[in-house]
């Protein structure tokens, strides 16, 4: 109850917020561990990684973490209806961006309070009085290992307007929100019209069910499927494909966790948070292809991954322009 | 007591008056038939009774106590009146054997298992089924069910046994048969009976009073005998067989204990003959003469004279239609006589009545 | 009753609200119609065709196969009936996504097995066939409408008097005759009931169309739905609520066209008099029939499942190596703790809800078959409802709904919350199986038994459900696995200690594992053939005893 009035003077000020004092810390940490509890809303359903640093946060703290996992839009859609009807359940919520953004501008959520570990976010992701950014998922180009030859491999996304390529891509849909809109936007803004009328003009083939275009990529319906989730390597290890990352870069989408309103238990909120931008749990992420929100991670990841990590953030998707964009999609490809 | 009382006992169905205002005291042990023809509200009537349906009006009363009555909304569910029933169909389960079917009327209440096995076992003796008991209801014969129906509705030893066309699916010997014997247990066991059916012959046979029902109304009640012999009306006359009606005058009228004799006139002939009412003299009646009744040849009471159009054998008995011709006006009578004493088409035939069996009805 | 309303207009009523309002409950907004306004669009006009037209061609295919099928079950000496009876159920029990999956791996036109084998057969490079594709979707439909239509109208089958037929039989019909005109004509409540589930089941099917569909540009309203609420930025529920109506008041026309159908006549096949089942001897063209089911078996059942089973035991779904054999799967979801929570909360929801929505289901079909109460036909509506309305919308009047209620009702975030929407979902298929059978039940039958002392309960009990209880065996099984499915409106109402399988399948799936999945798909499928065992042993005995 204290911590909410001073969350709201916090948010009154956001300038004392900044100038916290380490003690502080520790008092939210015992306030923290006294709460308890923590529940998460998060659209990331069924990360094993997530869970890996949920388990280390319980081990940690002692603080027991329960997780609602629905998809994206679900997520939202609940918390406005509980938030509406004076239900107050969650804790944090964790999606990605564009929700996010949405829900802040709903009201959904309630100023963070300090994060410590903000100070260690690298560029271009950044924190706001709300939100941290937790993870990001990149995206690049998949291949059929015995359908490309190596020297067939596009190494540009332009690379994929050969014609060789007509009717051989499978894609994420671009006209509908997840990784195929994505993709459209950073390729909109990287190459313009040209690339994405070029593009239709090899036919893709379109599909919103991602597990299951990657395995049909594996088994050989078609040499290539764009985007692909970095961090679904993890599930095809064992399979005939490879992950390209093209010269131009990749692009991403940065997944945020922010603090729900009237959030029942608002240190360890804020403790999970920090914790989530601790070096070794941003480590998970990125061994996982994900890319850390934080410098100094990708220097110590695996060696299969670095590579693919190390690579130029290409460019994300904008809230703002979201409808547009996904207009304009569906005008290109009929 | 277990007697049945409706009084002023109606329903509908929209606008159709199914029962119409129907009034019948039935008293302990008494065998009652509600009979007419096929739509008539019979049914509805006894199934008011059983508290299948709501009576609109009127109420009903079994053993003195009521059940129903449409002025205080008062209603008995059937579960709750003792009834025992028989339906048209049986209504045997087809999912329990012929002891559960009879044992269901006890097992309901909750009565012992021991009891229960007597009471079936009993029940079934009485119908000549104890070798059944094992079977499953629907491995049966249509008289074999009937018997199994009759069982089940006595086995909880009820108020008022109702029965529904009991025997109209079963061939004509088999009904002869099981009616002869339902009626020999019925007066066993003194139960008090509500039977429906659209049979005559049925009807009078086996009740000590009978319905007569047409659209919906009570049209008489009464002793079989006197539904039969002295009709109340038309429609009652014409209910039984195919009498022959022919219109008359009253020229005189006399008391005659209960009943009175008339002295008639018109349609060629004149005599006496019996009728339930006073009538003045220049009172247009119906005379209602039954096929059987009519002799032919001999001279009796009211006589006519005719020729025989149609004759049909009907093995102990020949019905013959006669053509009478009175006054330019041609008069069809449809006469019964013994098969061998007939006479055949185109003969000239003189028709005789007694005034006994010519019975007056108002035109 | 009041339950009924709760269940089915309560909800109802906020997605009205939803419809005419400019944003969803608990937000400032106005009341308008553009949401029904929005609908008037080409693109929607396509997608109603497109759904109309697939519902309608799989309805009829599967009516048909299912009808067919139950007549071979029930009536026929067809050898081996009693275990295809139980096979030839299976594939509606498997969660669709992975008899999709299946068909994707065997069908696809660039490397299925089907497609693989008939070029090596005919050395060509044709394509045989494309799952992605209209096709692709009505048989992938079918897999599911044909065994829920064939549990329909296989006791309603099984139940009729022989006198009926053998009467038409001797009136100088054909045998084809008889079946066309009175064994079909005396199943039609049962038959147009299914026909109608089905029919409407098939526009709101969403699975078989964004599977198959999506990847080809057919579009069906459901996946117009889906597309307003989770593809955009801002989702559209004024839109998509407003859908659900438009498609509800479709719908709406079906049932009154059924009731035209059905009024005024008498379907009564089992009686008080005596019959016995009589089965149709065929000769030699047992083994047709017998073809037929195995045919049928082997197409959609054997195929998918075999799909299933052989990959449960590999690394990867369609990667059949020696060196990818393992039992990972089976082990992930052993000492999967959510798994069991979820499967421990599924299956109490799965008993409880089933027994509840047959007992509800039981009742509202006798009040509106069997007594002459003024508000029969409202009840009758209402226990239809649910179905009408596509689940993903009706799923969001589920939150709106149960969020909503004041605090002091414990429903919201507790099992109760999926409990009733599960009871108000299986309500129209509870509805139709019992009073279909409750149509073939003679009334005296039902009167009998309260003449002779027994008041409602027990006659409902000893007589009518007795006697329809095959029906109400097949309501529960196919409620029990409806809820073992339902993902729509168990994703927004579940909370994490009342998590369900269908969420957890869901959450497996989204990470990349769809071989656990089949492994859970294959545990369900289990749990069927013990259920339809169990149950089928006793129809059997009774049959016997007749
Ligand atoms: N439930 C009902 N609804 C409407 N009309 C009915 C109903 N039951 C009986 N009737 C009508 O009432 C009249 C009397 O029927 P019923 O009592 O069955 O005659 P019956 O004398 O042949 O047994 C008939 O015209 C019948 O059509
Ligand atoms: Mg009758």
């Amino acid at each position: 109850m204290r911590r909410r009035k001073v969350l709201g003077l916090l948010a009154a000020a956001p300038a004392i917020a900044a100038s916290a004092q380490t003690g502080d810390w520790n008092k939210v940490v015992e306030a923290a561990k006294k709460e308890g509890k923590l529940l998460i809303y998060t659209a990331s359903i069924g990360s094993v990684f997530h869970k890996k640093v949920i388990n280390a946060f319980e081990a940690k703290y002692g603080i027991k973490v329960d997780l609602l996992e629905a998809r994206a839009s679900e997520v939202r859609e609940r918390v406005r209806v509980e938030q509406a009807a004076g239900r107050f359940l969650g804790d944090l919520h964790h999606n990605g961006s564009t929700t996010t953004g949405l829900m802040q501008r709903d009201g959904n959520f309630q100023p963070r309070g300090e994060v410590p570990n903000t100070r260690n976010i690298e560029a271009p992701y950044e924190a706001d009085a709300f939100k941290i950014p937790a993870e990001v998922i990149s995206y690049c180009l998949m291949v059929n290992k015995n359908l490309v030859k190596p020297a067939d491999e596009p190494k540009s996304w332009k690379d994929i307007l050969d014609p060789k390529w007509a009717g051989k891509i499978l894609s994420d849909d671009y006209r509908a929100l997840g990784g195929g809109a994505v993709f459209f936007v950073v390729m909109q803004n990287a190459f313009g019209r040209e690339f994405h009328e070029k593009l239709a003009a090899q036919k893709p083939s379109f599909s919103r069910d991602l597990q299951n275009s990657e395995r049909r990529t594996a088994r050989g319906e078609y040499p290539i499927y764009l985007p692909f989730n970095l961090q679904d390597l993890n599930n095809l290890k064992g399979l005939p494909i490879k992950a390209i990352v093209p010269a131009e870069g990749r692009p991403y989408v940065r997944f945020d966790i922010s603090m729900l309103k009237n959030a029942p238990h608002p240190n360890a909120a804020c403790l999970f948070m920090n914790h989530y931008l601790e070096p070794e749990q941003q480590l998970v992420f990125a061994n996982a292809g994900y890319n850390p929100v934080i410098k100094g991670v990708i220097e110590k990841t695996i060696d299969e991954i670095r590579p693919l990590l190390a690579t130029k953030a290409m460019g994300t998707t904008d809230p703002a322009r979201q409808d547009e964009m996904l207009a304009l999609a569906k005008e290109i490809y009929k | 007591m277990p007697t049945v009382t409706l009084s002023g006992v109606g329903r509908h169905f929209g606008a159709l008056k199914a029962v119409d205002s129907v009034d019948l005291a039935i008293k302990h042990g008494e065998f009652v038939t509600l009979l007419g023809p096929s739509g008539c509200g019979k049914t509805t009537t006894l199934r008011m009774v059983a508290g299948l349906e709501r009576n609109d009006t009127g109420s009903i009363a079994i053993g003195g106590r009521m059940v129903s009555d449409a002025a205080s909304e008062l209603f008995v569910p059937p579960d709750h009146r003792k009834l025992g029933m028989v339906f048209q169909s049986y209504a045997i389960w087809p999912h329990m054997t012929v002891f559960d079917n009879v044992a269901y009327p006890l097992s309901v209440r909750h009565v012992a298992k021991a009891e229960i096995k007597a009471k079936v076992t009993a029940a079934l003796k009485l119908v000549e089924m104890e070798a059944y008991a094992e079977r499953p209801a629907p491995a049966l014969s249509g008289g074999q069910q009937q018997r199994v129906a009759i069982a089940r509705a006595l086995v909880f030893e009820p108020e008022v046994l109702l029965l529904d066309e009991p025997l109209s699916n079963l061939d004509a010997r088999l009904r002869a048969q099981m009616g002869d014997e339902f009626r020999a247990l019925q007066r066993r066991l003194k139960i008090t009976t509500l039977y429906v059916t659209h049979d005559q012959e049925e009807a009078m046979a086996l009740s000590d009073r009978v319905v007569v029902m047409d659209k919906g109304k009570a049209l008489q009640v009464g002793a079989p005998e006197d539904v039969y012999r002295r009709p109340a009306s038309r429609a009652v006359a014409a209910f039984f067989g195919t009498p022959n009606f022919i219109e008359a005058k009253v020229t005189a009228c006399r008391a005659n204990g209960t009943d009175h004799v008339l002295t008639i006139e018109g349609a060629g002939t004149e005599g006496d003959c019996r009728a339930g009412d006073a009538y003045r003299p220049g009172d247009a009646v119906l005379v209602m003469i039954r096929p059987e009744d009519v002799t032919l040849g001999a001279a009796g009471h009211l006589s006519w004279a005719g020729t025989v159009v149609d004759g049909v054998f009907r093995g102990p008995r020949r019905t013959l239609t006669v053509e009478s011709t009175v006054g330019g006006q041609a008069r069809r009578f449809t006469v019964e006589c013994p098969a061998t004493r007939a006479a055949s088409v185109g003969d000239a035939v003189t028709l005789s009545v007694e005034s006994d069996n010519a019975w007056a009805l108002r035109s | 009753m009041l339950v009924l309303a709760f269940l089915t207009v309560y909800p109802m009523a906020m997605l009205l609200y939803g419809s005419l309002h400019s944003t969803p409950p608990g937000m400032a907004g106005e009341y308008n119609f553009d949401g029904y306004a929005s609908l008037a669009t080409a693109e929607n006009l396509q997608a109603l065709i497109n759904t109309a037209a697939l519902s309608l061609v799989k309805t009829v295919l599967s009516l048909a196969l299912a009808i067919l099928l139950a007549w071979i079950v029930a009536r026929t000496d067809t050898p081996g009936r009693g275990v295809l009876e139980i096979l030839i159920t299976l594939p509606f029990f498997i969660p669709p996504i992975l008899t999709a999956t299946a068909w994707a791996m065997l069908g696809n036109a660039q490397v299925g097995t089907i497609n693989l084998a008939w070029r090596w057969l005919t050395g060509t490079d044709g394509t045989l066939v494309d799952v992605y594709s209209y096709g692709g979707i009505v048989w992938h439909m079918m897999q599911y409408s044909t065994p829920f239509i064939f549990l329909f109208v296989v006791d309603a089958f099984r139940a009729m008097d022989p006198s009926l037929e053998e009467s038409s039989r001797m009136s100088g019909a054909t045998r084809w005759q008889t079946f066309w005109r009175i064994t079909f004509g005396l199943m039609l409540p049962v038959t147009t009931s299914a026909f109608i589930l089905s029919f409407i089941r098939g526009m709101e099917s969403f699975e078989s169309a964004v599977f198959f569909g999506t990847p080809v540009g057919i579009k069906v309203l459901t996946t117009q739905i889906f597309d307003m609420i989770t593809q955009r930025a801002q989702p559209d529920y004024q839109g998509a609520t407003a859908m659900g109506f438009a498609t509800m008041a479709l719908m709406f026309l079906l049932l009154v066209l059924q009731s035209r159908l059905l009024r005024g006549r008498s379907f009564t096949t089992v009686t008080g008099k005596a019959y016995a089942p009589s089965v149709t001897r065929l000769g030699g063209l047992r083994w047709v029939t017998f073809s037929i089911c195995v045919l049928f078996f082997a197409l959609a059942v054997a195929l998918p499942v075999g799909q299933l089973i052989l990959s449960s035991f590999f690394q990867f779904f369609g990667f059949y190596q020696l060196d990818m054999l393992t039992f990972e799967h089976y082990r992930s979801v052993w000492e999967n703790r959510e798994f069991w929570t979820a499967f421990g909360n599924t299956l109490l929801l799965g008993f409880l809800g089933a027994t509840a929505t047959m007992i509800l289901g039981g009742i509202v079909a006798y009040i509106t078959t069997r007594t002459a109460w003024h508000g029969r036909r409202l009840i009758d509506i209402l226990a239809w409802l649910p179905w009408m309305m596509p689940g993903m919308v009706l799923g969001i009047g589920f939150l709106w709904g149960f969020a909503t209620l004041p605090h002091e009702i414990p429903i919201y975030g507790t099992l109760w919350a999926l409990l009733l929407a599960y009871v108000a979902l299986g309500t129209p298929v509870a509805v139709r199986v019992t009073s279909g059978a409750y149509a073939q039940i003679a009334r005296d039958i039902e009167e009998c038994s309260r003449v002779h002392g027994a008041n409602w309960w027990q006659t409902m009990g000893r007589i009518l459900v007795a006697l329809a209880w095959p029906a109400f065996a097949v309501g529960w099984v196919l409620i029990f696995f409806g809820i073992m499915r339902e993902l729509s409106a168990s994703i927004l109402l579940y909370v994490p200690d009342t998590t369900v399988l269908s969420v957890v399948m869901l959450k497996l799936w989204n990470s990349g594992k769809p071989e656990t999945v089949s492994v859970i798909g294959l545990v369900m499928l289990a749990m069927v053939l013990l259920f339809r065992w169990v149950q089928l042993r006793f129809i059997k005995r009774r049959i016997s005893t007749l």
